[in-house]
């Protein structure tokens, strides 16, 4: 493993789901967030964004850029909508 | 000092050796109960000061039951947790504390940088400035993660730093690296769950505009929800939130002490937070989040009815439907729900308020379905009511609540696409 290269956790609290992550810390927020997808499988609307110390991580930024480290825990969260169906 | 000198000046010459020593220990110890003393009618009188310069700048300071810290003093974006001893006076308005710092700056779109630190502070309160100075800790974001410990002088940390990501060849041209692997593992089992995506890379639109505004992500998707009266997100919904509790705590602090005496605080939370609670949600876990959540009121084992009076809540229901809960501690529980149905009746609240009601430790006697419920007459706009009366209900905080409610979807929408847009500071 690279010293670029740290293991992270990823912890979705709604679908009590926890991941050990490798990322390196040169690749995007975005990067993560695509490789997230297939596996969270969010609906249309829904959108999947990470959280760290209750900061928003922006998708266009590096994992660097937030100071995140070794064995750094990163929430996963899951917009949801609503609007409601009359019958 | 000038007491101690006196006491010394009154003292007679010993005659004997005898007598020497025995005057010594009896001076010895009415030496310390009168420095004891002194310095309790000291630090008593270093305390006043303090109380009254926290009132002449308008600081709230709120007395603790004695959880961690007695006192906590609060104004916009700071909460400072201390005790009454050991504060000590460095020049005027400027104090020596020893304290928990809970600071929260914000960049020019209003996202959130979270400041905990906990140690000596230096405190000028008409500047507003907290400086850590000293032994001290601070931790990463609003987490209880150590970031930092050791000295610190005017608020930074000045000490070796440890666990630092060294980037090789910083002065080297970056190489742009497409192939940077990225594996993930399920905790549970070990095994990696993302092999196949790589050999087949999910393909994605990467020249989609994104940028965070109120701790949020948003896109063009989400203007065009608001454009086109879609179903309201998560995202729209829990910036405003952010943007409500920013505003009030300006507008409190802008008020006379004696106004303030007035206002009836409301906290609104995120949905987030109730959203990761999840369907089969325990009250374990509840308490986690809404510890993780409000972290800066930990200190004083959540209870923020010392500082606010209502707390409010937008729900998801489902992913299909808002609604907002209004807890009035130690009275009732308020559900707005725009449309005809009683969410109540559902009872996807009911054990929701119910575990909130126990983990903060409040006892609501009533929940009532608020009287402006009820009036949603399409298939889209549940999120919008939600919307505007939060906006009410901030705005009541401030007005004696002798508003009548009136539900005004353009001018929310309106609200809500100069808060989220991008070219909107």
């Amino acid at each position: 493993m690279s010293i670029k290269e740290i293991p992270i956790i990823l912890v979705c609290k709604q679908k009590e789901k926890t991941y050990n992550v490798q990322v390196n810390i040169e690749s995007s927020i975005e990067d993560l967030i695509i490789e997230l997808h297939p596996l969270l499988q969010p609906g249309n609307q829904q959108q999947i964004v990470l959280h760290f110390g209750n900061m928003i991580l922006n998708s266009k930024k590096q994992f660097k850029d937030y100071n995140i480290v070794k064995g750094s825990i990163i929430d996963i969260i899951i917009y949801t909508h609503g609007g409601i169906f009359l019958n | 000092m000038g007491c101690l000198y006196g006491y010394f000046m009154k003292q007679k010459q010993p005659e004997s050796s005898n007598q020497l020593e025995s005057q010594q220990k009896e001076s010895k110890e009415i030496d310390q109960n009168e420095q004891a003393e002194i310095s309790n009618n000291s630090s008593q009188e270093t305390y006043k000061r303090w109380q009254m310069d926290c009132n002449k700048f308008k600081y709230d300071l709120i007395k603790l039951n004695k959880d961690s810290y007695f006192y906590v003093l609060l104004f916009v974006n700071i909460q400072f947790y201390h005790y009454q001893r050991d504060i000590i006076t460095k020049e005027v308005n400027q104090y020596e504390v020893d304290g928990f710092l809970y600071k929260t700056e914000y960049d020019e779109d209003f996202n959130p940088k979270y400041i905990l630190q906990e140690g000596r502070f230096l405190i000028n309160l008409q500047r507003g400035t907290f400086e850590l100075n000293g032994e001290g800790v601070e931790f990463l974001g609003k987490s209880k993660f150590r970031k930092h410990e050791g000295k610190f002088q005017n608020g930074r940390f000045i000490s070796k730093q440890q666990n630092i990501i060294i980037s090789q060849n910083e002065n080297q041209p970056r190489k742009i690296n497409n192939q940077k692997k990225i594996i993930i593992k399920d905790a549970a089992t070990g095994l990696q769950i993302n092999k196949q995506q790589q050999q087949n890379r999910y393909q994605r639109n990467h020249n989609q505009d994104v940028w965070c505004k109120y701790n949020q992500t948003f896109s063009n998707n989400d203007l065009n929800i608001l454009k086109n009266k879609g179903w309201m997100t998560s995202s729209i919904i829990d910036g405003y939130v952010l943007y409500l509790n920013f505003e009030s705590e300006k507008q409190y602090f802008q008020l006379q002490e004696t106004e303030r005496k007035n206002v009836q605080r409301v906290l609104f939370l995120p949905s987030s937070l109730t959203t990761n609670f999840g369907k089969n949600f325990t009250y374990d876990k509840v308490r986690k989040l809404l510890e993780q959540e409000l972290l800066q009121y930990s200190q004083m084992n959540l209870s923020i009815q010392l500082i606010y009076k209502k707390v409010g809540i937008p729900i998801n229901q489902n992913n299909f439907h808002w609604y907002f809960l209004l807890i009035e501690f130690d009275t009732k529980v308020e559900i707005f729900d725009s449309t005809q149905n009683s969410i109540t009746i559902s009872g996807h609240a009911d054990k929701l308020i119910k575990t909130l009601q126990e983990v903060l430790q409040i006892k609501c006697k009533t929940i009532v379905n608020s009287k402006e419920s009820g009036k949603q007459r399409n298939d889209y706009s549940c999120g919008y009511h939600v919307c505007n009366y939060m906006k009410f209900v901030q705005q009541a905080q401030f007005n004696n609540n002798n508003r009548r409610y009136d539900y005004q979807e353009n001018k929310i929408i309106q609200i809500l696409q100069e808060l989220i847009d991008k070219q909107t500071k």
